[in-house]
């Protein structure tokens, strides 16, 4: 399946974490949106199979991806409406699939904690990036560990994409800070194609 | 970091291996719980003490809670989410893949697991296909039975297997 895909990354100095900062987390959310909307867009070729086996580490009892992303791909959406369930399965598991595709990301080197998020205190994935080399490098670096943070907004509305950003940087730097790194993977609906937007969090 | 085994927990859960689950899991809770309650407790006291929510990373490093310690949390949670729900073992092996045969009538599904395994296999066959990724393997097949099924993936992924 083919979807697009962008990334950008922003440095965790623009995120205040002191008192003496204003709290502008949401501003810079704005500017982060507008970013990813801007920034170049390459084609990605997924093989749908691996869909099926990326199913180990979704949060909810759902199978059948590949038939639902076809449904929002194709806009077959109808009278009905959209299912949060789904659609958060849905980018759990295009977010492996393209860490795969894209930085070759190791089934063993992942490990998923949505399941726990009522913890308060985690993000929804992490991977080791000292067992990660090409996914290091993208990021510049030789180790550290990169929190994932999964999203999806299949409304075009866009204060409830800003609002899903800010919330995701809020739950990340809980545990990334200050000198980890962190990953907001966000699928959204770009006409008649699915949009996977990579926004790390690099520490600077 | 502590509980290498939890992620290979995870893909047992997903091939219906519930008992080697369960020890991976038990494995972990052992060797975290009993840093567990005074994590808990300096959270909490974090959690009150911060006046924002934009402050609280930096509260909880000022109480000593670094990313490792809540990874620590995180992954006693999920160890015992692993432990408390795995259910019972459905899981068959065959030449040394662990495998769950799921036979939903008109379609049948494999999911498998192959320690010696290695890279990535995509194929069709002839009713169906097999995809594999670092040892966990998933195919789908219309019409065919369970041995032939085993049959076929073990034939595809023959090529990347160290242990020939």
């Amino acid at each position: 399946m083919e979807i697009k895909f962008s990334s950008i990354k922003v440095p965790s100095s623009l995120i205040p974490h002191e008192k003496e900062e204003i709290d502008q987390t949401k501003q810079i959310s704005e500017y982060i949106y507008e970013a990813v909307r801007n920034s170049d867009v390459i084609d990605l070729d997924i093989d749908e199979k691996i869909l099926f086996i990326y199913s180990i580490f979704t949060s909810k009892l759902v199978d059948n991806v590949l038939e639902n992303s076809y449904s929002y791909l194709y806009g077959l959406k109808g009278y009905k409406y959209l299912s949060g369930d789904i659609s958060i399965v849905l980018s759990e598991t295009i977010t492996f699939a393209t860490l795969h595709t894209l930085y070759d990301v190791k089934i063993e080197n992942i490990l998923p904690f949505r399941t726990v998020k009522y913890l308060g205190t985690i993000a929804d994935a992490l991977i080791d990036l000292e067992k990660e080399l090409k996914l290091a490098k993208e990021l510049e670096t030789e180790s550290g560990l990169l929190f994932i943070n999964v999203r999806a907004a299949m409304s075009p509305r866009s204060y409830y994409v800003v609002d899903k950003i800010w919330k995701s940087i809020l739950n990340l730097e809980l545990v990334r800070y200050p000198d980890n790194y962190g990953l907001i993977s966000l699928l959204t609906r770009d006409k008649e194609t699915l949009k996977e937007s990579f926004i790390f969090i690099t520490p600077q | 970091m502590n509980c290498k085994n939890l992620n290979k927990a995870i893909v047992m859960l997903w091939v219906g291996d519930s008992k080697e689950a369960e020890e991976d899991a038990k494995e972990c809770m052992n060797l975290l719980k009993e840093e567990i309650p005074n994590l808990r407790i300096l959270i909490k006291e974090a959690k009150i003490e911060a006046e924002s929510e934009y402050l609280l990373p930096k509260t909880l490093r000022e109480k000593g809670l670094n990313p490792e310690d809540l990874l620590k949390l995180a992954m006693y949670e999920l160890s015992r989410r692993i432990y408390l729900f795995s259910g019972d073992t459905k899981s068959k092996e065959r030449s040394g893949v662990i495998y769950l045969w799921l036979d939903l009538g008109v379609k049948k599904i494999l999911r498998g697991y192959c320690e010696d395994c290695y890279g990535y296999v995509s194929t069709l066959l002839g009713s169906g296909f097999v995809v594999m990724v670092d040892g966990v393997i998933y195919a789908e097949f219309l019409g065919t039975d369970e041995d032939k099924a085993v049959e076929s993936v073990l034939g595809a992924i023959k090529g990347h297997r160290k242990n020939k």
